[in-house]
Protein backbone atom coordinates (compact mmCIF):
# COMPACT_ATOMS: atom_id res chain seq x y z
CA UNK A 1 0.00 0.00 0.00
CA UNK A 2 1.40 3.33 -0.99
CA UNK A 3 1.94 6.11 1.45
CA UNK A 4 -0.89 8.50 0.03
CA UNK A 5 -3.45 5.45 0.31
CA UNK A 6 -2.50 5.47 3.98
CA UNK A 7 -2.53 8.85 3.98
CA UNK A 8 -6.18 8.67 3.03
CA UNK A 9 -7.50 5.69 4.78
CA UNK A 10 -6.10 7.78 8.38
CA UNK A 11 -7.48 11.30 7.10
CA UNK A 12 -11.17 9.13 6.32
CA UNK A 13 -10.87 7.24 9.90
CA UNK A 14 -10.54 11.23 11.44
CA UNK A 15 -13.55 12.17 9.36
CA UNK A 16 -15.20 9.60 10.99
CA UNK A 17 -14.48 9.98 14.49
CA UNK A 18 -14.55 14.09 14.25
CA UNK A 19 -17.79 14.91 15.61
CA UNK A 20 -20.60 17.21 14.04
CA UNK A 21 -21.60 20.41 15.23
CA UNK A 22 -24.03 22.71 13.83
CA UNK A 23 -23.53 26.28 13.55
CA UNK A 24 -26.02 26.84 17.32
CA UNK A 25 -24.48 23.62 18.96
CA UNK A 26 -20.78 25.15 17.86
CA UNK A 27 -21.86 28.49 19.90
CA UNK A 28 -23.11 26.65 22.53
CA UNK A 29 -19.66 24.99 23.38
CA UNK A 30 -17.91 28.03 23.31
CA UNK A 31 -18.23 28.63 27.52
CA UNK A 32 -16.88 25.26 27.86
CA UNK A 33 -13.56 26.01 26.05
CA UNK A 34 -10.45 26.63 27.87
CA UNK A 35 -6.97 26.61 26.83
CA UNK A 36 -5.69 23.26 27.09
CA UNK A 37 -1.89 23.83 25.53
CA UNK A 38 0.53 26.59 24.70
CA UNK A 39 3.41 26.34 22.37
CA UNK A 40 5.93 28.72 22.08
CA UNK A 41 7.71 29.32 18.65
CA UNK A 42 11.74 28.47 19.17
CA UNK A 43 13.74 31.42 18.55
CA UNK A 44 11.06 34.22 18.99
CA UNK A 45 10.68 35.99 21.90
CA UNK A 46 13.17 36.95 24.85
CA UNK A 47 16.43 37.91 23.98
CA UNK A 48 15.49 37.50 19.94
CA UNK A 49 14.66 40.31 18.54
CA UNK A 50 11.52 38.31 16.94
CA UNK A 51 8.45 38.90 18.61
CA UNK A 52 7.47 36.04 20.33
CA UNK A 53 4.85 33.59 18.71
CA UNK A 54 3.10 29.89 19.12
CA UNK A 55 0.16 28.15 19.06
CA UNK A 56 -2.75 27.19 21.17
CA UNK A 57 -4.84 24.65 21.64
CA UNK A 58 -8.70 25.32 23.17
CA UNK A 59 -10.64 22.53 24.02
CA UNK A 60 -14.13 21.58 25.54
CA UNK A 61 -14.14 20.18 28.53
CA UNK A 62 -17.06 18.07 28.22
CA UNK A 63 -16.31 16.87 24.37
CA UNK A 64 -12.66 16.53 24.45
CA UNK A 65 -12.94 15.39 21.11
CA UNK A 66 -13.91 19.43 20.38
CA UNK A 67 -10.89 20.99 20.16
CA UNK A 68 -9.54 24.49 17.62
CA UNK A 69 -6.09 25.77 17.21
CA UNK A 70 -4.32 28.63 15.62
CA UNK A 71 -0.88 30.16 15.52
CA UNK A 72 -0.75 33.58 17.51
CA UNK A 73 1.77 36.45 17.20
CA UNK A 74 2.79 39.20 19.95
CA UNK A 75 2.05 42.43 17.79
CA UNK A 76 2.78 44.40 20.44
CA UNK A 77 4.16 44.12 24.13
CA UNK A 78 0.97 42.19 25.34
CA UNK A 79 -0.86 41.90 22.96
CA UNK A 80 -1.76 39.31 20.50
CA UNK A 81 -3.53 38.60 17.11
CA UNK A 82 -4.21 35.52 14.98
CA UNK A 83 -1.38 34.73 12.75
CA UNK A 84 -3.56 33.95 9.79
CA UNK A 85 -7.61 34.13 10.20
CA UNK A 86 -7.55 31.35 7.40
CA UNK A 87 -5.91 28.54 8.89
CA UNK A 88 -7.83 28.26 12.15
CA UNK A 89 -8.31 24.77 12.63
CA UNK A 90 -11.54 23.05 14.33
CA UNK A 91 -11.45 19.16 15.26
CA UNK A 92 -14.68 18.68 14.23
CA UNK A 93 -17.44 18.78 11.41
CA UNK A 94 -19.18 21.19 10.84
CA UNK A 95 -22.76 20.91 9.23
CA UNK A 96 -25.80 22.79 8.05
CA UNK A 97 -29.54 22.20 9.58
CA UNK A 98 -29.98 20.08 6.43
CA UNK A 99 -26.59 17.60 7.69
CA UNK A 100 -24.46 18.24 4.91
CA UNK A 101 -21.23 20.01 5.64
CA UNK A 102 -20.63 23.84 5.17
CA UNK A 103 -18.17 25.24 2.54
CA UNK A 104 -14.86 26.11 3.84
CA UNK A 105 -15.94 29.65 3.44
CA UNK A 106 -18.64 29.28 6.26
CA UNK A 107 -16.26 27.58 8.29
CA UNK A 108 -13.68 29.85 8.28
CA UNK A 109 -16.49 32.68 9.06
CA UNK A 110 -17.71 30.59 12.10
CA UNK A 111 -14.46 29.36 13.47
CA UNK A 112 -13.27 33.45 13.38
CA UNK A 113 -16.57 33.82 15.39
CA UNK A 114 -15.81 31.46 17.92
CA UNK A 115 -12.12 32.77 18.19
CA UNK A 116 -13.82 36.37 18.64
CA UNK A 117 -15.39 34.90 21.86
CA UNK A 118 -13.29 33.38 23.71
CA UNK A 119 -10.50 35.78 26.20
CA UNK A 120 -8.00 34.17 24.40
CA UNK A 121 -5.59 36.60 24.17
CA UNK A 122 -6.00 37.87 28.09
CA UNK A 123 -5.45 33.62 28.79
CA UNK A 124 -2.34 32.85 26.86
CA UNK A 125 -1.15 36.63 28.39
CA UNK A 126 -1.46 35.08 31.30
CA UNK A 127 0.04 31.74 30.79
CA UNK A 128 3.31 33.25 28.84
CA UNK A 129 3.79 35.86 32.36
CA UNK A 130 3.51 32.74 34.06
CA UNK A 131 6.49 30.58 32.35
CA UNK B 1 -26.40 35.34 22.15
CA UNK B 2 -27.30 34.96 18.68
CA UNK B 3 -24.89 34.08 15.88
CA UNK B 4 -24.45 37.23 14.65
CA UNK B 5 -24.69 39.92 17.33
CA UNK B 6 -21.09 39.34 18.06
CA UNK B 7 -19.72 42.88 16.81
CA UNK B 8 -21.82 45.67 15.33
CA UNK B 9 -22.29 45.31 11.43
CA UNK B 10 -21.29 41.85 11.16
CA UNK B 11 -24.98 40.47 10.65
CA UNK B 12 -25.18 43.46 7.81
CA UNK B 13 -21.67 41.80 6.35
CA UNK B 14 -23.26 38.68 5.93
CA UNK B 15 -26.43 39.84 4.22
CA UNK B 16 -24.32 42.35 1.98
CA UNK B 17 -24.62 42.12 -1.80
CA UNK B 18 -23.21 45.59 -2.94
CA UNK B 19 -20.94 47.48 -2.69
CA UNK B 20 -22.81 49.55 -0.88
CA UNK B 21 -24.18 47.17 1.92
CA UNK B 22 -20.77 45.90 2.38
CA UNK B 23 -19.84 49.47 2.76
CA UNK B 24 -22.49 50.19 5.12
CA UNK B 25 -21.69 47.21 7.19
CA UNK B 26 -18.08 48.23 7.47
CA UNK B 27 -18.75 51.70 8.71
CA UNK B 28 -21.00 50.57 11.92
CA UNK B 29 -18.15 47.96 12.52
CA UNK B 30 -15.18 50.86 12.67
CA UNK B 31 -17.50 53.58 14.06
CA UNK B 32 -18.49 50.51 16.65
CA UNK B 33 -14.23 51.12 18.19
CA UNK B 34 -14.14 54.79 17.09
CA UNK B 35 -13.12 55.22 14.17
CA UNK B 36 -15.29 56.92 11.07
CA UNK B 37 -12.93 56.54 7.88
CA UNK B 38 -11.92 53.15 6.73
CA UNK B 39 -10.87 51.55 3.50
CA UNK B 40 -11.23 47.62 2.00
CA UNK B 41 -9.51 46.37 -1.27
CA UNK B 42 -9.68 43.22 -2.67
CA UNK B 43 -6.87 42.40 -5.20
CA UNK B 44 -6.52 39.50 -7.66
CA UNK B 45 -3.27 39.42 -9.34
CA UNK B 46 -3.44 38.61 -12.74
CA UNK B 47 -0.68 38.12 -15.67
CA UNK B 48 -1.16 41.44 -16.81
CA UNK B 49 -0.69 43.08 -13.02
CA UNK B 50 -3.08 43.04 -10.28
CA UNK B 51 -7.20 44.33 -10.16
CA UNK B 52 -8.37 46.34 -7.51
CA UNK B 53 -12.06 46.57 -6.23
CA UNK B 54 -11.92 48.90 -3.74
CA UNK B 55 -14.61 50.53 -1.47
CA UNK B 56 -13.94 53.48 1.12
CA UNK B 57 -14.89 56.31 3.00
CA UNK B 58 -12.17 58.47 2.89
CA UNK B 59 -11.69 62.31 4.40
CA UNK B 60 -12.64 64.73 1.36
CA UNK B 61 -9.83 65.11 -0.95
CA UNK B 62 -7.59 62.06 -0.17
CA UNK B 63 -8.79 59.40 -2.44
CA UNK B 64 -6.28 61.61 -4.98
CA UNK B 65 -3.53 60.12 -2.60
CA UNK B 66 -5.04 56.68 -1.95
CA UNK B 67 -5.09 56.12 -5.66
CA UNK B 68 -1.59 57.06 -6.12
CA UNK B 69 0.55 54.13 -7.49
CA UNK B 70 3.41 55.72 -6.37
CA UNK B 71 2.33 56.80 -2.52
CA UNK B 72 0.67 52.98 -2.60
CA UNK B 73 3.92 51.09 -3.33
CA UNK B 74 5.90 53.58 -0.76
CA UNK B 75 3.30 53.32 1.99
CA UNK B 76 5.21 51.33 4.91
CA UNK B 77 1.97 49.72 6.33
CA UNK B 78 0.80 48.68 2.51
CA UNK B 79 4.45 47.32 2.24
CA UNK B 80 4.03 44.99 5.30
CA UNK B 81 0.20 43.83 4.92
CA UNK B 82 1.32 42.48 1.60
CA UNK B 83 3.54 39.95 2.89
CA UNK B 84 1.69 39.06 6.00
CA UNK B 85 -1.76 38.14 7.09
CA UNK B 86 -1.18 40.06 11.05
CA UNK B 87 -2.54 43.30 11.74
CA UNK B 88 -0.26 46.27 11.29
CA UNK B 89 -1.30 49.05 14.00
CA UNK B 90 0.32 52.36 12.79
CA UNK B 91 0.51 56.31 14.16
CA UNK B 92 3.06 58.86 13.31
CA UNK B 93 6.05 56.62 15.21
CA UNK B 94 4.91 53.50 12.93
CA UNK B 95 5.80 56.01 9.99
CA UNK B 96 8.68 57.83 11.38
CA UNK B 97 10.10 54.39 11.83
CA UNK B 98 10.05 53.28 8.40
CA UNK B 99 11.46 56.84 7.10
CA UNK B 100 8.27 58.37 6.00
CA UNK B 101 7.46 61.28 8.23
CA UNK B 102 6.68 62.89 4.84
CA UNK B 103 4.19 60.70 4.05
CA UNK B 104 2.47 60.41 7.59
CA UNK B 105 2.35 64.50 7.18
CA UNK B 106 0.60 64.26 4.53
CA UNK B 107 -2.20 61.95 5.62
CA UNK B 108 -2.43 63.78 9.09
CA UNK B 109 -3.41 66.83 7.04
CA UNK B 110 -6.35 65.24 5.63
CA UNK B 111 -6.80 63.63 9.68
CA UNK B 112 -5.70 60.10 8.78
CA UNK B 113 -3.10 60.21 12.42
CA UNK B 114 -3.92 56.55 13.32
CA UNK B 115 -5.36 53.36 12.41
CA UNK B 116 -5.17 49.46 12.17
CA UNK B 117 -4.62 47.71 8.95
CA UNK B 118 -4.97 43.48 7.63
CA UNK B 119 -5.03 41.77 5.04
CA UNK B 120 -5.69 38.43 3.80
CA UNK B 121 -3.95 36.02 1.08
CA UNK B 122 -5.37 33.13 -0.14
CA UNK B 123 -4.60 30.93 -2.78
CA UNK B 124 -4.70 31.67 -6.48
CA UNK B 125 -3.06 35.37 -6.19
CA UNK B 126 -6.37 36.74 -4.16
CA UNK B 127 -5.77 38.80 -1.30
CA UNK B 128 -8.36 41.44 0.96
CA UNK B 129 -7.27 44.45 2.98
CA UNK B 130 -9.70 46.32 5.22
CA UNK B 131 -8.09 49.03 7.33
CA UNK B 132 -9.91 51.84 10.42
CA UNK B 133 -8.02 54.90 10.23
CA UNK B 134 -8.83 58.29 11.42
CA UNK B 135 -8.55 61.22 13.46
CA UNK B 136 -9.71 59.47 16.47
CA UNK B 137 -9.47 55.41 17.55
CA UNK B 138 -7.08 56.72 20.05
CA UNK B 139 -8.89 54.44 22.77
CA UNK B 140 -9.57 51.91 20.35
CA UNK B 141 -5.44 51.39 20.44
CA UNK B 142 -5.09 51.68 23.81
CA UNK B 143 -3.02 49.21 25.35
CA UNK B 144 -6.20 48.33 27.20
CA UNK B 145 -8.22 47.53 24.31
CA UNK B 146 -6.04 47.08 21.75
CA UNK B 147 -6.04 43.05 21.72
CA UNK B 148 -10.03 43.41 21.25
CA UNK B 149 -10.10 46.19 18.23
CA UNK B 150 -7.78 43.67 16.34
CA UNK B 151 -9.69 40.80 17.05
CA UNK B 152 -12.26 42.68 16.13
CA UNK B 153 -10.27 44.36 12.57
CA UNK B 154 -9.69 40.37 12.03
CA UNK B 155 -13.38 39.27 11.93
CA UNK B 156 -14.31 41.98 10.05
CA UNK B 157 -11.76 41.15 7.64
CA UNK B 158 -12.58 37.68 6.90
CA UNK B 159 -16.19 38.41 6.97
CA UNK B 160 -15.10 41.25 4.47
CA UNK B 161 -13.19 38.80 1.99
CA UNK B 162 -16.34 36.38 1.49
CA UNK B 163 -18.81 39.03 0.86
CA UNK B 164 -16.51 41.21 -1.42
CA UNK B 165 -15.10 38.50 -3.46
CA UNK B 166 -17.94 37.64 -5.33
CA UNK B 167 -17.67 41.27 -6.55
CA UNK B 168 -14.29 41.50 -7.16
CA UNK B 169 -14.52 38.25 -9.28
CA UNK B 170 -16.66 39.80 -11.58
CA UNK B 171 -15.26 43.29 -11.82
CA UNK B 172 -12.11 41.65 -12.56
CA UNK B 173 -14.16 39.31 -15.63
CA UNK B 174 -14.72 43.16 -17.07
CA UNK B 175 -12.30 44.95 -16.38
CA UNK B 176 -11.32 45.99 -19.61
CA UNK B 177 -15.27 46.62 -20.58
CA UNK B 178 -15.37 50.44 -21.23
CA UNK B 179 -16.83 53.23 -22.91
CA UNK B 180 -14.21 54.44 -25.67
CA UNK B 181 -12.90 57.48 -25.07
CA UNK B 182 -12.23 60.42 -27.44
CA UNK B 183 -9.35 61.50 -28.85
CA UNK B 184 -9.38 65.09 -26.55
CA UNK B 185 -10.08 62.75 -23.40
CA UNK B 186 -7.50 60.56 -24.30
CA UNK B 187 -5.07 63.74 -24.54
CA UNK B 188 -5.98 64.97 -21.54
CA UNK B 189 -5.80 61.63 -19.66
CA UNK B 190 -1.85 61.46 -21.22
CA UNK B 191 -0.54 64.84 -19.98
CA UNK B 192 -2.42 64.17 -16.10
CA UNK B 193 -0.44 60.81 -16.19
CA UNK B 194 2.87 62.97 -17.60
CA UNK B 195 1.94 65.18 -14.11
CA UNK B 196 0.52 68.12 -16.10
CA UNK B 197 -2.31 70.04 -14.52
CA UNK B 198 -5.93 70.69 -15.51
CA UNK B 199 -4.14 74.37 -16.06
CA UNK B 200 -0.83 73.27 -17.66
CA UNK B 201 -3.08 70.78 -19.80
CA UNK B 202 -5.35 73.64 -20.76
CA UNK B 203 -2.51 75.61 -21.68
CA UNK B 204 -0.83 73.03 -23.71
CA UNK B 205 -4.02 71.84 -25.77
CA UNK B 206 -5.79 75.41 -25.84
CA UNK B 207 -8.22 74.99 -23.99
CA UNK B 208 -9.81 76.22 -20.76
CA UNK B 209 -9.07 74.51 -17.46
CA UNK B 210 -13.08 73.68 -16.87
CA UNK B 211 -12.73 72.06 -20.58
CA UNK B 212 -10.11 70.04 -19.26
CA UNK B 213 -11.50 68.98 -15.55
CA UNK B 214 -14.74 67.87 -17.49
CA UNK B 215 -13.17 65.81 -19.82
CA UNK B 216 -11.23 64.15 -17.31
CA UNK B 217 -14.01 63.54 -15.51
CA UNK B 218 -15.78 62.26 -18.53
CA UNK B 219 -12.50 59.74 -18.44
CA UNK B 220 -13.37 59.13 -14.84
CA UNK B 221 -16.90 58.50 -15.36
CA UNK B 222 -16.14 56.32 -18.52
CA UNK B 223 -13.29 53.99 -16.79
CA UNK B 224 -15.61 53.63 -14.03
CA UNK B 225 -12.77 55.50 -11.75
CA UNK B 226 -13.23 57.88 -8.48
CA UNK B 227 -10.23 59.99 -9.26
CA UNK B 228 -7.75 61.36 -11.68
CA UNK B 229 -5.24 59.39 -9.90
CA UNK B 230 -7.21 56.21 -10.71
CA UNK B 231 -8.44 57.20 -14.14
CA UNK B 232 -3.96 57.44 -15.00
CA UNK B 233 -3.18 53.97 -13.11
CA UNK B 234 -6.74 52.29 -15.19
CA UNK B 235 -6.16 53.86 -18.49
CA UNK B 236 -2.33 52.60 -18.12
CA UNK B 237 -3.33 49.08 -17.69
CA UNK B 238 -5.79 48.81 -20.40
CA UNK B 239 -2.70 50.15 -22.49
CA UNK B 240 -4.81 53.40 -23.38
CA UNK B 241 -1.98 55.83 -22.70
CA UNK B 242 1.47 55.27 -22.27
Amino acid sequence: MGLSQADNLIAAADTIAAPALSELELLAIVDDLHQAEVRLTPGTGGAAAIPRAGWVLWACQERAACSLSWAWCEIEPGVFAVEDPMAIEGAFALIDPSGVQVSASVRMLLLNQVVRRLPWQARLAAHLAAT
Amino acid sequence: MKPLELIPGLAMLVRAKTKGEIGAAIDVAARSIGFVTWSTMFVQDTPAGPIFTTIEKNPSGYDDIYYDPVVFRSDPVMQTIKRSNLPVVWDQGYYESHGRAEHYEKMSSFGMRRGITAALHMPGGKHCVVGFDGPDGAEALSPRLLAGSLGHLQLVLAHTEAALRPLALAEADDFDQHEPLTPRERECLQWTANGKTAWETAQILKLSEATVSKYLDQVAKKLRCVSKSQSVAKGIRLGIIA
